[in-house]
This record gives structure tokens, sequence and C-alpha cells, in this order.
């Protein structure tokens, strides 16, 4: 009887003794994978990761709406009727920097602010270019969306405004102009502590603070140049400020690019929302670069498949008539109207087909490899650029020949300087994405392309030269590319890169101009600020009809 | 702390009874139980009313226990009525039992595992006999259940027999991500998660933890329902708990050895309604011949779209080059025949102080797909011992092991089903491009990475399929470790001590061996990678019990108790090859081209604390009054830095009156044979998810990043977006019952019915909050989810005669799962559960709607202007594709709930002889779901439905084309342009598509166009592919004989069975459009209400054969 009471006894008291303490419990509920801090560094590169992840934007921002609208690609069978109607799923950009992409750089901030302050000073520099990417960004977003919540943002998380209030972007672009003023003056300013780099967390530049205070110096310009359209004399004075800085990027080596390998990094593989494998090369800008010779066709577009060998298959299969031979040119762009790829014209994207292994297609592709690096078993480098040196030299020479300021250098240099960055730029990305038929640029391509016909520098069309070497050169950056033209109306039907109408049933079609800005929910948390933001938008009547009208206009884009 | 102070005098109770010397009046009767028939009946409980001593009766019926004289006997057995025999001064007692009519039982496993008898219960109970279960040999025991308790909703898992399936007692009470009712097997607690595939489908569903439970060993299953039934479970019983208990050891002569064998057929019996009138192309003639003269299938559309030239199986010259006859495929041939093989042996054996029952169990599933099995090992040992006079040992251990070999891709590019429809023109050659998607020239699939793509039947479509099917093999075995020990101490007559243990563990290893599809074998998607999980948990419990017969009229029933539930957590350590293989074909982690991937996280602990007082008290076997209060300390509401309100109190009462007793001797009442009213109300109340309190504190790593030259860069990065909570609480449950139980004409006839109310508040969820603030969402305690409902349970006893009897039941469920409350205080209004196509569809909780409103921006846009003349027409693109509601402007649309209205089953069993028969017809009615199938199999006109437009006998307009031809796919869309929509400088806003044919402004839309406008994914209205979702399904037929014992006797047999079975025979009815299969949803989730593809319907038939020697 005793060994039993004696077996219940002691189970019990195990029970008993080890419950009831509290700590025990909180013991338990203790996540032991959490870190109180980090270093700041990694939110620069979660945030770097965030802005170029982004299989949503590339599918459908990028390979869609704009590129298309832009003339930069065209669907593989034409482009549809609804072209420019179409914009489902058109702005992915606010989703990425609210909340994400702005609150990791707010938590590097709020990392380095509770820092000790001896500790604390050793962060100058990385807090400084961290907020060069969220200024960037709030532009890039800004850019179609017109106010967007900035200074009141992201404080959620601590204690701050649940409810931050939007920004007009008019008090938004000077903001940041002053701010990146600011941060390139501290970049350029010695500090009395031994700063901390950003290393390997900076994919860019490692960290490399005179660069970055560089890529201040030339997003200045790029916010100052949207100014203009609608407040010249304020952006006259940010181009004299900028450029009375000596730390101006002076090479491609200063350009500001992102490089990623396909192979160990899922972001550009093929078959997916990255993959841009059924897109054509644009008419327009085919014809001008045969023209001109331009070396960057082989980087940007694909010859089209018609060799001898696939044609005497095609002989052989009587497809095609005993005797043809291939074309001395084998780069062929695709008409960008949807009225061109209906009825008769549709042959024009009909395929032919000679057998189970070969199809002859008359039209040239984008060059697959410089978006998707792994396409076809590829294992090269990918480029994208957010804003090159060739940008930054096409901003001076458009300075120089509008006359904003005069500050060395004339229109002519400056222009010739931006062709060869970009080309350079270009055949270095085409060589890291171990393009199939690669062929690095000579320099006498270079000099005899500076010579053609329509590119010779002409002082009497320097800002339509400016506007199609910009436009050529913005191949990767179809927002810049639509900028560009939102600006300055240019390339059109009248430049020498002649770019077509969009005729849809015998119409000519306006392209879009901004976001659909979405009607806030009564449930939306931040209704008021939203439905404010609106109101305020829409006293300018150049906003639309409504602010899911794309055909409108955000301020900077005055009409 | 007072539950220390509990525990103490619980433990000074005990040691003084202890002392105490036992009365002395009582005498040893010995006796048999029979049944009906004369045959000894084993296994009754039997019970000395008013204590806990008891007994149980042996292999041939015989018992022996002490009592008092003039003491009342008990026997009580699942399945009988109970009866009750006053001890007289014979020492003999001989007793037969009754068997009860259908779902009637009278003594069901409740609570803590203990059998009660139903008069007593305040609540509805249902109970399943472990025979029920297992009748027709479903590899998945929830799938067992479906139909057959009312209140009870199963969605059967679509990918495979590993697949987990859905199931959901009363509704969805909270906005977890897992509804699914707690599973207790001998004191086991097994918290079912939710499995399968996010809403682009693309997953393996290697199930939850319930396809280690094998039916085989179970004696019975009760279905705890409400709030009151489960308050002694707390939040974990929060949807209800299943409570299994397994078969003990018989007292017996020698070794009984049992054996049971199950064989069934697993047939792949219909697809959904693919048409095969019409081949590969978009134009309804061909283009063009070859130099032969033979038709040529057009190349650039003829593979992917079905809306060409009419399949009548002459030769032509096919895309590929190959002349094969023009007709359509039937993808049913790539289906093989299942086999689903369970042998079953069990031996037992016992004394009168010991028992044992061994059993092992082999289950042997190859499914309808070729390279996916299910295999499943059980070994399950249970063993009594009694020491001394006073204490009882029940021990239990269970070892599983499960492995299961690549299941189905459940939807996306990579299920055969849905890439079939999608882009898969009718006419495409399975049988021979299965086996021709290997490049066998260079090595690797055909357009593998680096590979050349082809022809165009191989570009994209199903090679890669059956790649994946074929060549890669990814599997999951799990180790599942069960074992329990209870010890009973019978401390005085009516005071008994129990103690129990149990402990389970899972571990779960994952391996992967992707062959490279690249030339060579090789390539970056050659992969070998292992992950191991593990995760363990034990929980100990301790009841004091006491049972009195305070006096003639009152009998008492109180238990205190207490117990302590550990989750010890575990590992999971990934490896994984990264970057291809260096050797092609050999699968090791050396064989790795870059330094190995990694993964290494901890599983969370949890401890939960709770003590509890339950009990009844009955008046005059007629008036039961039920109680139960608990007391829970939990971990999960503790905070790192030490605070948390981490304990919470919650009761329970109810009573039940057996009010016919009052009319026994009304003979106007005759016809009444037992009516008892039933009241309760339970709370329930609950912690959280381990660490939720948490959330959205501090930072984690997050893997490493590869950069351009290779190198690695750890990431780290915020916890999570969502803003952190400093002061959760508990969440409470509270739930109304009322229900009846009435049985007419000697019990022929009898009813059970339930109204209920459940309102679940203060959960703990993450709510949306403004994106630019930097917040992914917010942490809080909030929501008020109701489920109100009725379940009706209708037996009745058609033809009763001494060879033959016919019973029949009804169950029916109706449950209204509306939302009242989300979040009012902060304006939030709506929480998204889960999604469809991507994220075009998504089911919510919204305040005043149903669980699971069906919502989406792509939806019809209509002309909403009441003023109009157009007002409600769908509103047009200038194309003739339909404006989406979203781009519109016109925002979110609700297309209703995925909940169904009701359920309705019928289970009828016959018996005559020695036969049996068992038919079972359940139906769901009401409800949506969402069809990816549907949609971009419409998109490339691979459905029945698309035949709609097709020629003149489908309602095609004749119309002439941009080549010159005449044809008859025309299609009108129906609807109107929307406002400013201008067709070659006419303004036609307003205008029918027919007015704009008519003014020569545009002509029909060839059919293609029609349903490529419909339903791609650019321009698709995903409203067309929501639909309600009802069936009526013939769910089992089984016919059993029992060889006569005068036979069996012979050959030495003690009992030998022999039964046919058929499962999921047929749909007698289903709503879904082109019959898509209505249990196809991806994923068990509470609120998934899509399918991305999933399997042929499948019906299981077989034999199953149970002997005992």
């Amino acid at each position: 009887m005793s060994k039993y009471k004696s077996v219940i006894f002691l189970l019990l008291s195990v029970i008993t003794i080890a419950g009831c303490k509290k700590e025990n419990f909180v013991k338990e509920n203790t996540n032991p994978e959490i870190l109180t801090t980090i270093d700041p560094a990694k939110e620069f590169l979660n945030a770097t990761l965030q802005m170029h992840n982004q299989r949503f934007e590339a599918y459908y921002d990028y390979y869609r709406r704009i590129m298309p609208w832009m003339q930069m690609d065209v669907a593989q069978t034409g482009n549809s009727k609804t072209l420019v109607t179409d914009i489902g799923n058109f702005g992915t950009r606010y989703g990425i920097f609210y909340p994400t992409l702005g609150a990791e750089i707010e938590d590097l901030h709020y990392i380095i602010n509770t820092m000790p302050e001896d500790e604390k000073a050793s962060y100058v520099y990385m807090s400084n270019i961290a907020d060069i990417l969220k200024i960037y960004y709030a532009f890039y977003v800004s850019d179609i969306y017109g106010s967007i919540p900035y200074r009141e943002a992201f404080q959620g998380r601590y204690g701050g405004t649940v409810t931050p209030v939007y920004e007009p972007q008019q008090e938004l672009f000077a903001l940041w102009d002053s701010s990146l003023h600011a941060i390139a003056t501290t970049l350029e300013t010695t500090q009395p502590t031994a700063q901390v780099s950003l290393g390997a967390n900076d994919l860019y530049f490692q960290g490399d603070v005179t660069k970055w205070s560089k890529v201040a110096n030339a997003l200045r310009l790029r916010i100052a140049f949207r100014l203009s359209k609608r407040d010249e004399a304020a952006a006259k004075a940010i181009f004299a400020d900028v450029l009375s800085d000596n730390n101006q990027m002076a090479s491609n080596d200063d350009s500001w690019a992102f490089y990623a390998s396909p192979a160990l990094y899922d972001i550009y593989r093929s078959n997916g929302d990255w993959d841009i494998s059924s897109f054509k090369a644009p008419r327009p800008t085919v014809n001008f670069m045969i023209e001109n010779s331009d070396p960057r066709i082989r980087d940007y577009y694909e010859k089209n498949n018609y060799t001898q060998a696939n044609i005497n298959v095609a002989i052989d299969s009587n497809i095609l008539a005993p005797g043809t031979v291939e074309k001395p040119n084998r780069y062929v762009g695709a008409p960008i109207s949807p009225d061109s790829a209906q009825g008769k014209y549709k042959s024009w994207f009909t395929p032919k087909f000679v057998n189970g292994s070969l199809i002859l297609d008359t039209i040239s592709f984008l060059k697959r490899r410089l978006w998707n690096a792994d396409y076809s078993g590829g294992t090269g480098i990918v480029t994208t650029p957010v804003i090159t040196y060739a940008d930054y030299c096409f901003m001076r020479a458009e300075i120089e020949a509008r006359g904003f300021v005069t500050t060395g250098g004339t229109a002519e240099e400056w222009y010739n300087k931006g062709v060869e960055a970009s080309i350079r730029f270009w055949d270095d990305a085409a060589n890291k994405a171990q393009t199939e038929d690669y062929t690095a640029v000579t320099d006498a391509e270079i000099t005899a392309y500076l010579m053609a016909p329509d590119v010779q520098f002409d002082a009497s069309k320097a800002l339509e030269q400016i506007a199609v070497q910009s436009y050529i050169n913005f191949e990767k950056q179809p927002n810049e590319a639509w900028a560009l033209w939102k600006r300055t109306g240019m390339p059109n039907s009248n430049t020498a890169l002649a770019l077509e109408n969009i005729v849809i049933d015998g119409t000519v079609k306006a392209i879009p101009r901004r976001a659909a800005i979405s009607l806030p929910a009564s449930n939306d948390p931040n209704y008021a600020n939203k439905e404010a933001a609106i109101q305020q938008m829409q006293q300018d009547p150049g906003f639309g009809s409504g602010p899911s009208d794309v055909f409108g206009r955000v301020w900077w884009d005055a009409q | 702390m007072n539950k220390k102070i509990v525990y103490r005098l619980v433990t000074l109770l005990l040691c003084m009874y202890c002392f105490t010397a036992f009365s002395q009046d009582r005498k040893v009767i010995t006796g048999i139980v029979k049944d009906s028939t004369g045959n000894g009946l084993p296994g009754v409980t039997i019970t000395v009313k008013g204590t806990t001593t008891s007994g149980i009766s042996d292999d041939k019926g015989n018992f022996r226990i002490s009592a008092p004289e003039g003491g009342t006997l008990v026997f009580s057995s699942v399945g009988y009525t109970s009866k009750e025999v006053t001890v007289g001064t014979d020492n003999f007692i001989s007793v037969s039992l009754d068997v009860q009519s259908n779902a009637l039982n009278e003594v069901v496993v409740t609570g803590f595992g203990t059998r009660a008898n139903t008069r007593k219960l305040s609540y509805s109970v249902a109970q399943v006999s472990g025979a029920e279960v297992d009748r027709a040999g479903a590899t998945n025991i929830v799938n067992s259940l479906q139909g057959k308790v009312a209140g009870v909703m199963i969605n059967q898992g679509a990918g495979g027999p590993s697949s987990s399936s859905r199931i959901r007692i009363r509704g969805n009470s909270n906005l977890s991500g897992s509804t699914m009712p707690l599973f207790v097997v001998d004191g086991v607690l097994i918290q079912p998660n939710a499995t399968g595939a996010d809403s682009w489908g693309d997953a393996r569903d290697f199930g939850n933890i319930l396809k280690n439970l094998n039916p085989d060993d179970y004696e019975s299953v009760s279905v705890l329902k409400g709030s009151a039934a489960s308050a002694l479970y707390g939040s974990q019983g929060i949807n209800g708990v299943i409570l299994i208990t397994t078969k003990k050891g018989r007292v017996r002569n020698g070794l009984g050895v049992s054996v049971s064998n199950a064989t069934n057929f697993d047939q792949a019996y219909k697809l959904p309604d693919f048409q095969n009138v019409y081949g590969g192309g978009i134009d309804p003639y061909f283009l063009s011949k070859d130099a032969q003269g033979y038709d040529v299938v057009d190349p650039d559309n003829g593979p992917y779209y079905s809306f060409g030239p009419k399949l009548d199986g002459h030769i032509v010259h096919d895309a590929d080059g190959r002349l094969v006859p023009f007709k359509g495929n039937n993808l049913l041939d790539l289906f093989r025949t299942g086999t689903n093989v369970n042998t079953n042996v069990a031996l037992e054996g016992g004394t009168e102080r010991t028992t044992f029952r061994f059993s092992y169990s082999n289950l042997m599933n190859n499914s309808v797909m070729e390279n996916n099995y299910f295999k499943r090992n059980t070994f399950t040992l249970r063993a009594t011992q009694k020491l001394g006079k006073f204490i009882n040992i029940d021990a239990n251990a269970t070892y599983v092991t499960s492995n299961t070999l690549n299941p189905i891709l459940q939807g996306g590019n990579s299920n055969p089903l849905f890439r079939f429809a999608y882009s898969n023109a009718r006419n495409y050659d399975v049988d021979y491009y299965k086996n021709h998607y290997i490049d066998t020239l260079h090595g690797g699939s055909i357009g593998g990475n680096g590979n050349p793509t082809g022809n165009p039947y191989t570009r994209g479509s199903m090679t890669s399929v059956f790649w994946n099917y074929y060549q890669n093999r990814v599997k999951q075995v799990e180790d599942n470790l069960r074992a329990g020990i209870d010890i009973t101490g019978t401390i005085r007559p009516w005071l008994t001590l129990l103690i129990r243990g149990n402990f389970n563990s899972l571990t779960t290893t994952n391996t992967t061996k992707n062959r490279g599809d690249g030339p060579g074998f090789l390539g970056s998607s050659a992969q070998y990678s292992r992950g191991i999980t593990t995760n363990q948990d034990f929980r100990v419990q301790a009841l004091l019990t006491a049972a009195k017969q305070l006096n003639e009229n009152l009998d008492l029933n109180v238990t205190v108790g207490g117990e302590t539930q550990r989750g010890l957590g575990g590992a999971y350590n990934y490896l994984s090859t990264s970057g291809g293989f260096k050797n092609a074909d050999i699968f090791t982690l050396s064989n790795s081209v870059n330094a190995l991937s990694t993964d290494f996280r901890t599983v969370g602990h949890e401890r939960l604390d709770a003590m509890y007082l339950y009990g009844d008290i009955t008046y005059k076997n007629m008036l039961t009054v039920n109680f139960s209060g608990r007391n829970d300390w939990s971990s999960t509401l503790t905070y790192p830095d030490g605070h948390g309100n981490y304990t919470y109190f919650y009761p329970s009462i109810g009573a039940s009156w057996i009010f016919s007793e009052l009319l026994n001797d009304n003979n106007a009442l005759k016809f009444l044979s037992f009516g008892k009213l039933r009241a309760s109300l339970g709370y329930t109340g609950g912690g959280t998810d381990i660490y939720a309190t948490s959330k959205g504190t501090g930072y984690i790593l997050n893997g490493n990043y590869t950069d351009y030259n290779g190198s690695l860069i750890p990431l780290y990065g915020l916890n999570s977006l969502t803003l952190n909570n400093q002061n959760l609480k508990n969440l409470l449950a509270r739930e109304w019952e009322f229900g009846t139980e009435l049985r007419f004409f000697n019990n022929r006839l009898g009813i059970d019915a339930t109204w209920y109310r459940k309102n679940t508040k203060n959960e703990v969820v993450t709510i949306n909050a403004a994106p630019e603030t930097g917040l992914g969402g917010r942490i809080i305690n909030a929501g008020n989810i109701q489920n109100q409902g009725i379940e009706i349970s209708l037996t009745g006893t058609p033809i009763k005669s001494r060879n033959l009897q016919w019973n029949t039941t009804f169950n029916f469920t109706r449950n209204v799962n509306k939302v009242i409350d989300i979040d009012a205080k902060d304006g939030v209004n709506s929480y998204s559960l889960d999604l469809a196509f991507g994220a075009d569809v998504a089911s919510v909780a919204e305040v005043g709607k149903q669980y699971g409103t069906i919502t989406t921006g792509y939806a019809y846009a209509y002309d909403l202007d009441k003023g109009s003349k157009t007002y409600g027409q769908k509103l047009l693109k200038q194309d003739g594709t339909y404006w989406r509601s979203g781009d519109y402007g016109q925002g979110s649309k609700d297309l209703g709930t995925m909940m169904e209205k009701f359920l309705l089953s019928n289970i009828n069993e016959v018996n005559y002889k020695g036969f049996n028969l068992f038919v079972q017809v359940d139906a769901k009615v009401g409800g949506l779901m969402a069809s990816a199938t549907h949609q971009y199999g419409s998109e490339f006109g691979s459905f029945e439905s698309t035949l709609y437009g097709r020629d003149a006998a489908h309602g095609g307009v004749t119309w002439t084309d941009d080549n010159g031809v005449t044809r008859n796919d025309g299609v009108i869309p129906e609807g109107v342009y929307a406002s400013g929509t201008i067709i070659g400088g006419t303004d036609v806003s307003g205008m029918t598509y027919q007015q704009a044919v008519d003014a020569g402004l545009t002509k029909p839309m060839a059919a293609w166009q029609y349903y490529e406008g419909i339903a791609s994914w650019g321009t698709g209205i995903r409203e067309y592919s929501v639909f309600e979702n009802s069936w009526v399904s013939l769910r089992e037929v089984s016919i059993g004989y029992n060889i006569p014992k005068s036979f069996t006797q012979k050959i030495k047999f003690q009992s030998l069975r022999l039964s046919l079975v058929a499962r999921n025979f047929i749909y007698l009815y289903n709503s879904a459009k082109d019959h898509i299969n209505p249990e196809s949803i991806f994923s068990s989730r509470p609120g998934a209400f899509a399918e991305y593809g999933g399997l042929p319907l499948i019906r299981t038939y077989g034999f199953l054969v149970n002997a005992s020697f």
C-alpha cells in the first residue's frame, strides 16, 4: 500500500513543484531566435533588394505597360487594342515603398539613433547614404502618384502617427532637393569620428562615400529636370547649386547600377514574371539604329533566324522559293500600333512554320539575355541601371543646350560624352550578361556613330538629339523614358528617331501619363488624409477627370 | 499561488484516505453478459453504481466483480443500451443487452476519455464506432467521418492519399489559420494543422499529422461539438474535439488473433467536361495543306487553343511534323488504377490481472498517379495491469512511420489536369509525349534550361509536368511515437485517483532529388536537399474523482484535477545543394556546384498548465446538472520581459432532463418512448500562438543573399512589419446550446435536435494598418465571430423483424457563420482569409456578412446609373472584352460566401441474417468555389461550356473574317459599351455589341476571342469561374457477410467476415461549372475556396476480410 502511495505522491509532487512560477512560462515564450539589434547596414541591403526584386513590376509596369507605351517593346502577336486602356495591375511601386522599403530605411535610422552617442557618430555617412535611396524611391513613387506621405510616414513602429498626412509634390521636391544638398555636403565633409562603411551590404558601390555624393548630385539634377517643366526658375537655381559642387559623376565607374547573378539569385529567372522572351524589338528604334549603325543594336536586339542554313531547310520544305538568300540585315523591328497587328498586317506577327524544330520568325526579339541572363542556360550577370554616367551627361548637355546655367563644357561635349558613355555602358552590360553573340564595341564604331547623320551634333537640333539619345540610353529604365517623353514630348513622330502614332481602329490614341490613384475605401485606416490629398490634386485641372484617370497629370507634368 | 494550495490539499486528502480500511460488506459476483442472440458479449463495462469500482467482461462475456449486497450493477457497452441490475443474494448474474437503434448510443466516451451515459449529458455528442470508421478502408480517418455526424463538414484533400482533409465542426469559430478540431487519441493531444498549396496551387500536400492515425485499432470515435462538451480541453478544443479510444486486450483463455485485410482500388473515373468536338487552332478550318496534301495544324495556335477544326479523326500534318489522326485525347489514360492495401494483425490476451493487445498494420497506397505512394506502418501495444487490489495501470504505445513519395502538385502549371486544360489543345497526344519529353540528344528535358525547345508541343506545355512527375523524387518520412500511461488508484470505493502521462514525438524528414533538366542532365534545376524537423510534447494530468450516491435520489460525481502540457519544441535543419550538380544523377550534398544552402530554425516551446473542477449531480436518474470550471496558465500570453496576463478562468453549466420519466403512466403519450431536454452554456478561454507576444519586436536572420560574384551575404531584418502589442489577453468563446432527444413507437423513430449559438471574442489577430505608416499590420485582441445553427439527426427503423432490420438515419446541418465584428473601434471591418488566382479573388471575413465572403475586383463591371436605359448591363471595352469592376473604378464585388447553406446525409443499414448492407448518400448545398482550371481552361476552349458560339448548333453567329472566310463561330457578347468608348471614330457608349455589329462598326467576336477575353490572365473576369459548389455524393456502399459460426468453427476460425465496399462512388449531382471536381480545394486552410487543377474524380472500391482465431 505505502509503495503505491509514494508513487502517486511522487507524481503529484513533480507536477506541483514544476508548476506555478511565472518565469517558467515566460522562458518558454521567449523566442531564442530574435535578436535585439542588427548592423544597420543590413537594412540598407534589405531596402536595395526590396527595390530591385520586384517581379510584378517587371511583368506589369515595365514589360506590358510602360515599355509598349514608350515603344520599347512590342507584344509577340502585336500590341493589343486595349494597349492604352488596359491598366490592370499597373503601379506596383507604391506597394513596394509602403510599407516595406520605407520601413527598412526608417529602421536603419532607428538602430543608429538608439546607439550610444559616441557610437552613433560613426554612422553619419551610412545614415545619409540610406536617405539617398529613400529619396530616390519616394521620388520614383511620387513621379506618377503626385502627393504621397513622406515626413510623417513610417513612424507607426516607433510610436508615431498611424495616419500620416500626404504632402504635395511641390513641397516634396523642395524638401528632397534640400535634403540631398545636405547629404552631399555631409558626405563630402570629413567626419571627426571614423565612419563605419556599408561595405558588402552596399551592392552598388561597396560603401564608397564619394560615389554616393556624386549620386546625390545626379539625383538632384534628375528631380530638378522634372521640376523645370513646372517651375523653370527654381530648377535653374538647383542646377547652378548642384554644379557648383566639385563632386560630379565623371565616368561609367560612377554609374549607379545594380548587378545581380541570375543563377544564384532567383530574380531574373526566365519562364516567370521576369521572362521577357515573348516581347519583340520595336521598329522605330531598330530602324534608327540600323540607319545610323548604332553599335548598341547587338546589345539590345537579336537578329531574326533567317540564316542561310535555316533558309535552306525552308527551301527543302517548299516553304521558301529556291534561291532565297540571307539578307544582310537581320534586325527587324515590329510595328507598334495595334492596328498594325490586325487583319492583313497580322502576317507580320505570324511566324512561318517549317517543321517541328524550325519556325522562321521575321521580327527580332529583345536581347533576351540582357534581361534574363539565364536565358538558354546563361550564367551571366544582369545589369539594372538607376542613374548612369550617360544619364548624367545628357542632363548636363540639356542644361547647356537650354542655357539654364553655364558652367563649362558645351552641350556638344556633354552630348558626345553621353553617347560614348552609353555605348560603353551597354557594351559592358552585354558582356556581363554573356549575350550569345557578344562582340566588344570598338573605338572606331563609336567615332563613326558620332558622325552618323542623325547622331552628329547639330546645335539647331540639340534638344531633339539629346532626347533621342537619352531615350535610346534608357533601354532598361522605362520610367525615365516615359518621364522624358512627358517632359519634352520627345521622341515623337517628327524626331529623327520617329516614334509611331498609336493607332487603334484608325484613331490616334493618347498615352497614359500617371498611375491610377484609387479612391480610398471608407474603412481605409488613413481615409481622411488620402481623401484630402486627392481633393488637393484635383484643384489642378491637368489632374484629369478623376483619380483613376491615367491620362491626367501629376503636378510636375504641367500642361 | 492558489493552484499550489489545491495540489497540496489533494495530496493530503489522498494520504488520509489511503490509511483507511475498506468496508467489509462486499462479495464477489460472477456472471455473464450476452447479446440479444445469446452470444457472450465481450468488453462490457460493469460498474458498481455510485462507486468507481468497475470491471470488464472477457471475450466470452464472463465477468467478475466485487459489490455490496443491495448495490446496483450497471452494465454498459458502446452500441448497447445499458442496463442496471440490483445485487441480490445470488452470486451469479446473467444479463442480456439490447443493441441500440442507430446513432442513439447510450454510452459514449466524453470529457477526458471517460464513458458517460448520455442521459446525463446536457450537450450533443456523436459517437461513431471503430467498425464504422474502418468499414470502407479510407486511408484518412477524417474522410471516413464524412456525412456520418451532424454538424461536421469535411472537404477531402485534393493532393492524393497523403493530403490532409479539412474538417470543421459547427463552422469556423475564429479567424486563425486552422479551425480543425483537436484530436485526442487515448489522452494524447493531436492538433492538426492546415496544409496545402498557396493561391498559386503549386505545392505538394504531404498532409498533416492525422495521416499517421490508423483506424484499425479504434474502439470508438466521439465527436464533441460544443463548448460545454469541449470546455475541459480549453482553447485547444475551441473547434471541437474528436476523441478516440483504442482497443484493449480482453480477458480470455489463450491468445486471440485477429486479422483483417482491406484491398481497395482507386479509379480516376471522371474528368471535368473536356470537349472533344474541336481541336487545335483558333480558326474552325485548316489554314493550309502540306506538300502531300495533308491538312496542317496551325503551328502558332494549334498546340494551345482548341477553337480549331472539328476533331474528325482524319490524318493531319500535326504541328510537330508528325502525321497523326486528328482526335481528342483522354487525360484519364495518364492515370493508373491505384491500389490501397491495408493489413492488420492483432494479438490479444489477458488474465484477470493483466491484459495486452498488440497490433501491426501495414498500409500501402499506390495512388492513381504514377510514382506517388503513401505507406504507413503502425505498431500499437496496449497493456493493462492490476497491482494489488487498488491500482490499475493502463499503458499504450504507438509507433507509426509513414512514407510519402511525390504527392501530386495540387495546382498550377505542374498539375497535369490544370496543364491539360490550360494552353494545351484537345488533340495533344498524351500517349506519345509522356514517353517523349526527354531530350535524348543533349540529355535533360526537351526545352530544359539550355536545351532547344523542340516543337510547339514541347514548348512549356506538358514536358515539364512529365519531367516533374517521372524524373523528380520528393519524399517525406514521418516517425511518430505516441505513448501514454494511466495509473488509476482506488482510494475508496467511491474515490479514485487517475494519474495520466502522455508523450508525442514527431520527426519529419524530407528529401528532394531533382534531376537536372539541362544538357547532360545537369543545370541549376538539379538538386538534392534534406530537411529534418523534430517536435515533441508531453502532458501530465492528475484527476481525483468522487462518485457517490448521496441518498436514494441523488448521485454525485465530482472530479478535481490539474495538468501541465509542455511543447518541447524541436529543430528544423535543412541542407541543400545549390547551383546544380557537378556530376549528373548523383544525389548527394557533396555534389553541389556552389556552397550548400542551409536553413536552421527552432520549433517553438509552449507551456500550458490547468486546474479544473467538474462533475454532475443527478436527481432520480432524471434530472442532471453538469458543471465545469477550468483555469489556465498559458505561456503564450507572457512577454519576454515577464509581464503578461497569462491566467484565465472559464466555466460551463448545463442540465439534462428526461421528462418522459414523468409520463410513464400516461397512456395517451405511450407512443413517446423517451424524451429528453437539454441546455448548456459553456465558455472557452484561450491563449494565442507561440511567440505572438514578440511579433513585431527584434530582428531575425533571413538566410543569405548570393551576390553576382557568388559571395554570400547574410540577410538580417525586422522580425515582422507588424506592430507589436504589449497588452494581449486571452480570447473567450461563449456557446449556448439547447437540444432535445425524442424517441417514439418503442424506439423505432428517434429525433435528436440541437440549436446552438457560439460567439468568439477577443481573438488575437493581425489586422490591417495603413501601409504608409511602415506597418504591415497590427496585432490586437478583436473580433466577434458567431456561429449559429441547428443539427438534426432523425433515426428510424422502418423494418424490424427477427431476421431483417433496416435502420435509416438522416443528418441535417445548418450553420450560419456570421462576422459580427472585426475591430470596430479602429474602423477595421474586413479580414482577409484566403486567396485564389494569385491574389485576384479573396475570401474575407467581413462585418455583417458570412465568414468566407468571396470578393474580387475582377468581377464584371456594370452600368450602375439607375437613370440609364442600360442600367444593370455588363460593360464592354472597345474590343468587346468585359471591363473588370476594379479597373472600371467599381472596386471589389462580393459574390457570396464559400460556406454551405446546409448539409444533409442519409445513412442506411440493412441487416438480414448474416448479411449487412450499408448505403450512405451525402449532400452539400450552397457555398461558392473558385476554379482556376475552369477559368484558364475556358480561355483555351478546353471545356464543353466553350462550345457555345462555336457553330450554328451552339448559338454561333455567321460572320466573315479578315481572310474572307465565312464562319459560324461568331459570339455577340452580352452587355453595352462603357461610356467614352469610341470605335472607328463613332461614340458607341451605351450601345450593345449587337447594335455595333448592326451599325457595321464591328464584327462578331470569334469564339476564341470571346473566351480569351473573358478568361485570360490579362483580361479575364474571375467572377466567370466562381460558382456554386453543391453536390450529392453516393459516398459509401458496402455489403458485408458474417460467415456462420457453424462453418467458421469447422475451419478453426472464431469469426470470419467478408465485405465489398465502395467509397466516393459517384456524384449524383454536381453543380460546378463543367463538372469541376468539387473536392479539389487546394488547401485545408479554413478560408480556402479554390481549386487549381487537383485530381480527377476518384472512386474507391474493394473488399475487406476480417478474421479472428
